[in-house]
């Protein structure tokens, strides 16, 4: 069909007129010359899977991640896992606080939080569009136990943290819940540093095991002003006699912690 | 008689075998070129005839899978999911993207963001403002940790709220629609790509997106968008704003998996997409969106 239909198609054209053949020739000459250009332009991944140049996809899909993943972070860092796993924070990739992996060891740490205050109200300070189950704080009427360098850390285990609940990897000797007695009500702001079994956390000690008369001679101490702690000391102002009698009596009954793990 | 005389010169013209040939050899010689043209035309409209797609499909999928040897496209729905009710507006999510997408560094240029929603009291208006505000930013500080200023704190605030925003990788996507040069498209697994290399940077994709989700990059004249981290879910890892999501507000993961986090996001709860009346299809579906939030 090939040839003869073009010879065929030739004669029809030589019948023309002429003012209409070299019309035609001067078209097809541009189709020529546009298609042989086209060629050319388009690159040969386009129109591959559609109007696209699909060399484009594996292009984008070959940068290297930046965020590693807490997965990745966990795998030199072990031991954070323990507590950073199971604590409320879990929901917290390493990354969002200690910022993208630099390449540590060979290339430096990630980075340390200076500012905790700072860092931790990003999720924790209290607004108005926060919805209520978040845990917020009014930076202005939370108690910081250290005036001068005011830290979140200084109670709270950013690893872990606690507002009320005990800190699930302390270890605590494990007591029936019957056998305990009532938590006097002065103990809620105890428990708030000390831990809920008032096993103690971080700088402070536990109050667990601590013999009353023990308890009570300290705490009249902070009473007096008298002490290192300037929030034990603005604490103890508040309590009353009584309120220190009922404390004392509550943390005599407790059982003491066990001693510390070794330190890693 | 001149008539006569006329006819006879022509015959002796024609007969001039050395301008006849001439004339007859252009002749032919562009003729031929014609038919080469022709022929050569057909040959390249051929190359993109569906048989011949269909073979370089199949080709490619006996090769390997597209885009990389380890993630086949066509075996992926990607969607993203966000529940408004979770957000606590820490800014993190913006945060990450820009650090893992290299997003020009100014408080101008975010494939994604949060808005906030406030209704004082006594008000039936929202004010609406996102991290790119100027208080915003002043109180993001040098370190461009973006952060929401606590402006509202003593204000009577009726109801607030914060939502996420970002492209929602529609399934009609305006954006591609009038994209002139094919810079822009949907791929396979659902996610709209912008391909930089052939960005005119025209702009007219910034101006069709109903979601304002595309930006201009002045320094290289191409725009861009979020683009899911292509380059994380590609290897089985999520985009960056969902990897450092504290709360579980952004879900992101494969409709042809009933247990990926995004389907049961959408099985859970009742939910919606923005501007659904523009016709784009967004991919991106929500929980508790406000009747004000579009």
């Amino acid at each position: 069909m090939g040839f003869g239909a073009f010879a065929n198609f030739m004669q029809m054209i030589k019948k023309l007129p002429k003012h209409i053949s070299r019309l035609l020739l001067l078209i097809g000459l541009f189709l020529v010359v546009a298609l042989v250009t086209r060629s050319f332009l388009i690159d040969p991944s386009f129109y591959q899977h559609g109007h696209f140049r699909a060399d484009a996809v594996p292009e984008l899909a070959a940068a290297e991640p930046v965020y590693k993943g807490s997965g990745f972070c966990i795998g030199c860092h072990e031991q954070r896992k323990t507590d950073w796993s199971a604590g409320a924070h879990a929901v917290v990739q390493c990354e969002v606080c200690h910022g993208k992996y630099l390449g540590c060891p060979e290339n430096g740490k990630a980075m340390l939080p200076v500012n905790t205050i700072r860092l931790c109200t990003m999720c924790h300070e209290a607004m108005p569009a926060r919805p209520a189950q978040q845990p917020q704080i009014v930076l202005a009427e939370h108690p910081f136990p250290d005036q001068e360098k005011p830290e979140c850390k200084t109670c709270h285990n950013p690893h872990s943290p606690t507002v009320e609940e005990l800190r699930e990897s302390e270890p605590v000797a494990v007591v029936a819940a019957d056998t305990l007695s009532e938590p006097p009500a002065a103990a809620s702001k105890c428990l708030k540093c000390h831990g809920k079994m008032g096993q103690g956390r971080r700088n402070n000690p536990p109050l667990a095991g601590l013999s009353a008369e023990k308890f009570t001679e300290l705490m009249n101490q902070f009473k007096a002003g008298l002490g290192d702690s300037k929030a034990m000391i603005r604490y103890a102002k508040t309590l009353s006699d009584e309120d220190i009698a009922a404390l004392a009596r509550y943390y005599e009954s407790l059982p003491a912690p066990l001693p510390e793990p070794p330190p890693e | 008689m001149n008539g006569q005389g006329d006819i006879n010169r022509r015959v002796e013209l024609k007969k001039d075998k050395k301008r006849t040939q001439r004339r007859e050899f252009l002749c032919n010689t562009s003729k031929a070129l014609a038919g080469l043209g022709v022929a050569a035309g057909t040959g390249s409209l051929l190359a993109n005839s569906p048989e011949k797609k269909a073979d370089k499909a199949a080709m490619a999928a006996k090769a390997a899978s597209f885009p990389t040897k380890d993630y086949d496209w066509t075996k992926h729905r990607w969607a993203y999911g966000i529940d408004t009710t979770k957000c606590i507006g820490c800014l993190r999510c913006v945060k990450a993207c820009k650090v893992e997408n290299n997003v020009v560094g100014d408080a101008n240029h975010f494939r994604t963001w949060v808005e906030r929603y406030v209704y004082l009291e006594g008000e039936d208006h929202a004010h609406v403002d996102s991290h790119a505000d100027s208080q915003n930013i002043a109180a993001a500080g040098p370190g461009a940790e973006y952060r929401f200023d606590n402006r509202y704190k003593d204000e009577k605030v009726n109801r607030a709220f914060f939502v996420p925003k970002m492209c929602n990788h529609c399934e009609r996507p305006a954006c591609v629609q009038v994209c002139p040069v094919g810079a822009t498209f949907r791929a396979e697994d659902g996610t709209v790509l912008i391909d930089h290399d052939y960005c005119i940077g025209c702009r007219y994709c910034v101006q069709a997106c109903p979601y304002g989700a595309r930006f201009f990059i002045e320094e290289e004249g191409v725009s861009d968008k979020c683009t899911w981290c292509y380059h994380r879910i590609t290897k089985g890892l999520n985009p960056a704003c969902v990897e450092v999501c504290p709360t579980g507000t952004r879900v992101f993961g494969d409709l042809n998996d009933p247990e990926s986090p995004v389907s049961k996001l959408i099985k859970d709860n009742r939910v919606q997409v923005l501007k659904p009346e523009s016709g784009n299809a967004p991919m991106c579906f929500y929980v508790g969106l406000d009747k004000d939030v579009s």
